[in-house]
């Protein structure tokens, strides 16, 4: 176990926990994720802690120490009280877990009202590119996602032919594309910068390749992206 | 000639390279075969219906496919070392091929049948019962899961390999996104290997309800005993939704139904059927492991299992919750919140019986005597790698956080942790706990401790990272990674863990060969140091054929240990010697499978005239078993005395 500790600490330290896009969110639906994921990984750390300190403590305590070869030990069945307390307290445990799991759940897949004006971009993957069309301007773009930073989004993913998964670590979790199916996913980008987004379900051989880079800017720039990509489609 | 040459200059090198070693392989082994005159011993081993030898088989056929697909879990690695690294052929495609065999291979043709095989060895022993119920089904199991393997394994060499991961999801297994016959391998062959595994669980379920020794109640099997039961219980039902998801998956290749596309038909519907078969195949594989660990930390420790009848009713409650687990392998799909939640409560609750089991192993290990022999070694290392896995699973459960992990390398270091954690080190355990049982020679126990600590190192380094890696946003299934990411140096680690991993495999080969060629035979039932409880330990190592010469009576769950409480050397076995009939060997369930191979080849490659040829075969053999009058041989009571007498007392 220590070797594991050792290992976690200096994972942390040679790539920097920032490097570790999912523990350094900058969107919306990425906290709350990180929120469960750390809950989570408290209560899992004190059922970890529990197991191996038993584990331990028994190897050293009961170990066939010599002379002890031909000696019977005291056989029990069981203990009820001890059985029950790990049902007990395993379920409580589960508990304070789904709670907080089902709250983010519904949460996150609440609908947007129209009074926040949802940014909303229509998804489409395909072997091997995502393309990303604005209805409210009237744009596309390829392999080029660019967010308005704290505005609310909702993707509308779908695909033209196998399943895709749309995945951007440090913003939110994944939603799959599929093809003749339409999934929403919401977020909010909290912070400028650039992004990796990726495709996270196998679709074929470039799979690996099917990324695309995610800029979050702010209002004035973003717009003036939106304008050079409309003269571009004029020009075009 | 010439176009044969071009042929072979058109093939990559890595295809010609198996194409050599195959032949080589062919031709050693035929040369060897013949020089020793050992083709006889072949046959009697090919036709047998002993349940020994059909187990050691599958054990044997199973580890070769495990050296197969464990060979590509390097390829991956080496491809993955370094970011944006260009390994010999493994790119696109062909690293999707790499990842969709050492998948399917591991789970369908290493992780179940290893179970299995290791199970048909020890469950008619520890219930006290001369063979299964059905010998000749249990051959034909054997022959068909060997005819299935052959065809998936077979396939990279002739027309590509499956290549749409080992869960072949629709539309991207469809005739339309991926021609020729590489995704018709894999419903074709899993079919035919997933008709034996129904069968043997069938076999099972007979035999453990009808054949128990007199006095065995339920309530008094022993831990392994009860987890095949239940197991093949889950088998029965789970592989029969396989069956139905490879029909329909065929049927599309085949001859274009349209049920699993996008256009009129629902690809929902493969991976709805894949992991209704899915999740349960995950405790198929766990449980026997359970049970294993059950006998083997119970022996180890000198010690009654804690909590039997919790044990047993934790196995029932995990085989049934983990039929309505399945649908959180699909929370991003887009179901609606109220299904995630109620998945994700049932994948939660799992972990109770779960938790239930570690505790009372635990538990079953305080105030005993441990001694640290291979097998418990290795139920020690599952102890600490399989709660890991599983608290990584219950942190999947968490809906909305797996909306991060789902199809990342977290998942990889998850399913690997369980999956090598329980079936692998529990394969390991059995094998070297049950070996002196089976060949009547123990392996040797410093090799054993080397294999251990190699493999389990190896495997920590290799897995651990993943978990990182998969945070840090690596989807699984990728075939290259950017530089600059900072993925580079763990997948390093990871991969040299793997090599670590390689080196402990080729221990336990080597401690094999070496105990085999030079070791002492043990002369005893017990050759575990008198720590013995159960049937399996009451008789000669290696048993007879009919195993028990006289009716064991079992007036309670550890009939052997209660027997060296009573400073008794064995338990008492009662009723007169008589002759023992025996089922007769059978040539016929090989034919059969080899019909089936012939039969699946006509499918894959829609050469009609070959699969009515193969089906043909299959019901000739059929007719031929239907009016077949072999009744079997007796052996003579004389005999059994002589042996009963002269071994072991
Ligand atoms: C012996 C050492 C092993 C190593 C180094 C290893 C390595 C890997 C790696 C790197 C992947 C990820 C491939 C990818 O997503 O690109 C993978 C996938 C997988 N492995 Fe292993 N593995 C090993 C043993 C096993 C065993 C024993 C089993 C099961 C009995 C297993 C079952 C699987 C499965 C089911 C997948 C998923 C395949 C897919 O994505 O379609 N592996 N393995
Ligand atoms: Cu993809
Ligand atoms: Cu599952």
């Amino acid at each position: 176990m220590k070797r594991v500790l050792t290992f976690i600490v200096t994972a942390c330290i040679l790539s920097g926990c920032s490097s570790i896009a999912v523990l350094n969110p900058k969107g919306t639906a990425g906290e709350k994720q990180l929120d469960l994921l750390l809950l989570s990984l408290l209560l899992m750390g004190i059922v970890l802690a529990v197991v191996f300190t038993l584990f331990v403590r028994f190897l050293i305590k009961y170990r066939e120490k010599p002379g002890e070869e031909n000696e019977f030990p005291i056989q029990t069945a069981g203990n009820k009280k001890l059985e029950i307390s790990w049902i007990v307290v395993p379920f409580i445990i589960i508990i304070v877990l789904a709670i907080p799991t089902f709250a983010t759940t519904y949460e996150l897949d609440e609908p947007y009202t129209n009074d926040k004006k949802p940014l909303i971009i229509e998804v489409t993957g395909e072997q091997f590119q995502w393309s990303f069309y604005y209805p409210e301007y009237g744009i596309t773009s390829t392999d080029e996602l660019r967010l308005p930073v704290n505005r609310p989004i909702s993707f509308k993913l779908t695909s033209n032919d196998v399943i895709h998964s749309f995945w951007i670590p440090q913003l939110g979790g994944k939603r799959d594309a599929l093809p003749g199916k339409e999934n929403t996913l919401r977020l909010k980008a909290l912070e400028t910068g650039t992004y990796d987004g990726k495709c996270a379900e196998l679709c074929g051989a470039e799979h690996a390749l099917m990324t695309f880079d995610t800029i979050v800017e702010n209002k004035t720039n973003f717009s003036k992206w939106i304008e050079n990509m409309k003269d571009g489609e004029k020009d075009g | 000639m010439d176009s044969i040459l071009q042929y072979f200059r058109t093939l990559p090198s890595d295809i010609i390279l198996a194409d050599i070693s195959l032949v080589i392989i062919t031709i050693a082994s035929t040369f060897l075969l013949t020089k020793y005159k050992k083709w006889n011993w072949l046959w009697s081993w090919i036709t047998s219906t002993d349940h020994k030898k059909i187990g050691i088989m599958y054990l044997f056929v199973s580890f070769l496919f495990f050296l197969r697909a464990g060979l590509e879990a390097l390829l991956i690695r080496m491809q993955l070392a370094f970011p944006e690294n260009e390994f010999w052929v493994f790119q696109g495609e062909r690293f999707n091929q790499l990842t969709s065999t050492h998948g399917t291979v591991m789970i369908f043709l290493v992780a179940t049948p290893l179970l299995i095989g290791l199970m048909n060895v020890i469950v008619p022993l520890q219930i006290g019962a001369r063979d299964v119920a059905f010998p000749f089904m249990n051959s034909l199991s054997l022959w068909l899961f060997i005819s299935g393997g052959i065809l998936i394994n077979v396939s990279f060499i002739a027309g590509g390999s499956p290549n749409a991961g080992w869960t072949t999801y629709a539309p991207l297994s469809l005739k339309e996104f991926t021609p020729g016959p590489s995704n018709t391998y894999y419903p074709i062959g899993l079919q035919v290997a997933g008709l034996g595994t129904i069968m043997g669980a069938i076999n099972f379920i007979v035999t453990i309800i009808k054949m128990r020794a007199p006095g065995m109640k339920f309530m008094r099997m022993p831990l392994s005993t009860w987890s095949m039961l239940i197991t093949s219980v889950l088998i029965v039902y789970a592989f029969s939704a396989l069956a139905v998801a490879l029909l329909l998956l065929t049927f599309e290749r085949l001859f274009g139904t349209v049920i699993l596309s996008s256009s009129a038909g629902n690809p929902l519907i493969w991976q709805h059927l894949f992991w209704i078969f899915g999740h349960p195949e995950v405790y198929i594989i766990a449980l026997p492991a359970f049970g294993i660990f059950s006998d083997v930390i119970s022996t180890f420790s000198k010690k009654k299992l804690f909590g039997y009848t919790s044990m047993v009713f934790a196995i029932i409650l995990i085989g049934f919750l983990g039929f309505m687990v399945w649908v959180h392998h699909m929370f991003t799909v887009g179901l609606n919140a109220n299904i995630n939640v109620f998945f994700a409560l049932t994948t939660m609750l799992i972990a109770i019986p779960t938790g239930i089991k570690i505790f009372n192993w635990l538990f079953t290990m305080r105030g005993g005597s441990i001694r640290f022999d291979t097998p418990m070694l290795y139920a020690l290392g599952f102890i600490v790698t399989f709660v890991m896995g599983g608290v990584t699973g219950v942190m999947l459960g968490s809906v909305p956080a797996d909306y991060q992990y789902h199809d990342s390398y977290f998942v990889v270091a998850h399913l690997h942790y369980v999956i090598i954690g329980a079936t692998i080190f529990g394969v390991l355990s059995g094998v070297y706990y049950w070996w002196p049982k089976m060949f009547g020679k123990m392996l040797n126990e410093k090799l054993g401790k080397w294999n251990f600590w190699t493999f389990v190192i190896g495997f920590h380094f290799t897995f651990f990272p993943m978990h990182i890696m998969g945070l840090m946003g690596m989807p699984r299934r990728v075939f290259t990674y950017p530089e600059g990411e900072g993925l580079g140096w763990l997948n390093f680690v990871s991969t040299c863990g793997a090599f670590l991993m390689g080196i402990g495999v080729f221990i336990f080969m080597l401690n094999i060969y070496i105990t085999t060629r030079y070791g002492k035979s043990v002369q005893l039932n017990d050759p575990w140091m008198k720590r013995g409880r159960t049937l399996e330990w009451t008789i000669p190592s290696p048993p007879p054929p009919y195993n028990f010469a006289r009716t064991p009576i079992v007036t309670s769950g550890e009939p052997l240990w209660n027997a060296y409480e009573n400073r008794k050397e064995n338990i008492e076995f009662e009723g007169e010697y008589e002759d023992i009939h025996m089922p007769s060997s059978s040539s016929l369930p090989f034919f059969m499978g080899m019909a089936f191979l012939i039969a699946s080849f006509g499918f894959v490659f829609q050469i009609w005239w070959l699969a009515t040829l193969g089906m043909l075969g299959v019901f000739m053999t059929m007719a031929i078993r239907s009016f077949q009058n072999k009744n079997g041989y007796s052996i003579p009571k004389k005999n059994v005395i002589y042996h009963d007498k002269g071994v072991g007392y």
